[in-house]
């Protein structure tokens, strides 16, 4: 994302421009809701944590640091309020391996179109930690950087490899047990 | 976990974040540790996977949604709960509403306005160009009303009438002409003048005289009302033509200058408030300027026209006049003398 584009729109909101919201959340609604969607393994779910997280946005605004970078910002409410979610409904530990993942349908042509390996990894996936779960999701799907992983958790840089790098040893041996080989 | 640093290496380097000496430092690692190897290839199908797994998109209608719940003067937003504390009303409010546990519960959506997703969760995030279509197919629709009204009322194009200033030439005004000379003897002017002119200068005099005076009043009078008519007239002309040309051209600007500031503003519903507002606009400057503009020509040429006019008319009246009250005079001063000679 570009940071100055969306600095630009903050501008805008501030001095009462609505329509420089909406395109701020044209930007993010894809974002924000697959990375809540993949934390939380729900589609439900996940279109709360992006309304309340676009919300919060609209409230908050003018507490922005404009020096920081809105992404970091906003990806930082969307990961608290979904470990807050996962939290309160005492899901912090491992999901159904059954993802209901909207748009791949589970239909056998849609399935047999998936790939063998994509599958596998969402399996392995649902089974993680909430955070492991959250650095991943933060590294593969959002591409985050490490030091944007870092402002997002409120972590230094070298835990965030840490928990990344451990998380992936994880992953890879729950890939390794679902692999048929 | 403690990671090796042929490890940390893999990750750097498929994570994109390791420098050059990095990367060769692990190729050499690599190229001497077979079960590095076999580590790194792990790591790299691992990799392939998770870029494999398809993003999941948001539902139709999220950003509605949100906008509906968004007060329109942002200042007067009723503050939550703290920005990174446990969710309060909302989520809980959510999840009441849910009924039961989250994931696989059908959402009913009653914290949000219901019409915000009238499909469910179909991701059918394609779709929102309906909306759009439809606001174009609207849109179309209002201007395409405005056009017919604008035709039917006459603004646009501008009657013929409206245009006559601008397209055809100006036809010089014409004052009412006396159809009938009254050469009766109680004409007091007729008479006062040609009788005293008749005592002082005799017949011929009482002709020049009367041409002269005839001519001097007439062409004063044809000045002035010349100048009077002309320029009543070319102020109604003006004032008819500045306004049809000043509607035209108002309607023209406005239009363009709205088209052009709805469109800086991305918005179709702008280039229509914009189209809107600007053809008002203009029409109402463009009135105003061209009556403002119609006046002043009207009376610059009203008075020009009027002294031309006048002076041509008072010429060939006081010419007339003045010669038939010449003529008259002479009548009357050569019957008059004539008597006199009769009883002397």
């Amino acid at each position: 994302m570009d940071n100055d584009v969306d600095q630009a729109l903050v501008e805008r909101y501030r001095k009462g421009d609505r329509e420089a919201f909406t395109e701020l959340m044209v930007r993010y609604q894809r974002p924000i809701y697959n990375a809540a969607f993949w934390i939380l393994h729900s589609a439900d779910d996940a279109r709360d944590i992006a309304q309340s997280v676009f919300l919060k946005v609209a409230e908050h605004l003018d507490e922005f640091d404009s020096r920081h970078k809105f992404f970091s910002w906003i990806y930082r409410i969307a990961v608290n309020e979904s470990l807050n979610l996962l939290r309160r409904n005492g899901h912090e530990e491992p999901l159904d391996d059954e993802i209901e993942l909207p748009g791949t349908g589970v239909d056998p042509e849609t399935q047999a179109r998936d790939t063998e390996r994509s599958r596998y990894v969402e399996r392995a996936l649902s089974t993680m930690s909430t955070m492991d779960r959250t650095v991943i999701v933060l590294r593969h799907f959002s591409e985050c950087s490490y030091q944007e992983i870092a402002r997002i958790l409120d972590v230094d840089e070298k835990t965030v490899k840490s928990r990344l790098f451990e998380a992936r040893h994880r992953l890879r041996d729950l890939l390794k047990a679902y692999r048929p080989d | 976990m403690s990671f090796s640093r042929t490890d940390e290496l893999m990750h750097l380097v498929l994570d994109g974040e390791a420098t050059p000496a990095e990367s060769r430092e692990l190729e050499q690692r690599l190229s001497t540790d077979a079960s590095a190897r076999t580590r790194f290839d792990e790591l790299r199908y691992l990799f392939d996977g998770l870029s494999q797994v398809p993003q999941a998109f948001p539902p139709e209608g999220l950003i509605a949604s949100v906008l509906a719940n968004i007060p329109q003067n942002r200042r007067h937003f009723i503050p939550g709960d703290q920005l990174f504390a446990a969710p309060g009303v909302l989520e809980a409010s959510s999840r009441k509403a849910r009924g039961k546990g989250p994931g696989r519960n059908k959402w009913i959506g009653q914290i949000f306005q219901p019409w915000a997703f009238p499909r469910g969760n179909e991701m059918n995030e394609q779709k929102r160009g309906l909306a759009n279509s439809r606001k174009i197919w609207i849109g179309g629709g209002i201007a395409v009303a405005a056009a017919v009204v604008a035709v039917s009322t006459g603004l646009l194009p501008p009657n013929a009438a409206d245009t006559a200033g601008t397209i055809v030439p100006a036809s010089r005004y014409h004052g009412p002409q006396a159809q009938e000379v009254n050469l009766g003897t109680t004409s007091p002017t007729a008479t006062t003048s040609g009788a005293s002119n008749a005592t002082i200068s005799g017949i011929p005099g009482g002709q020049a005289n009367g041409q002269l005076n005839g001519q001097l009043n007439g062409q004063s009078n044809g000045q002035l009302n010349g100048q009077l008519n002309g320029q009543s007239n070319g102020q109604l002309n003006g004032q008819l033509n500045g306004q049809s040309n000043g509607q035209l051209n108002g309607q023209l600007n406005g239009q363009s200058n709205g088209q052009l500031n709805g469109q800086s503003n991305g918005q179709l519903n702008g280039q229509l408030n914009g189209q809107s507002n600007g053809q008002l606009n203009g029409q109402l400057n463009g009135q105003s300027n061209g009556q403002l503009n119609g006046q002043l020509n009207g009376q610059s040429n009203g008075q020009l026209n009027g002294q031309l006019n006048g002076q041509s008319n008072g010429q060939l009246n006081g010419q007339l006049n003045g010669q038939l009250n010449g003529q008259l005079n002479n009548q009357r001063n050569g019957q008059l003398n004539g008597q006199s000679m009769q009883v002397r």
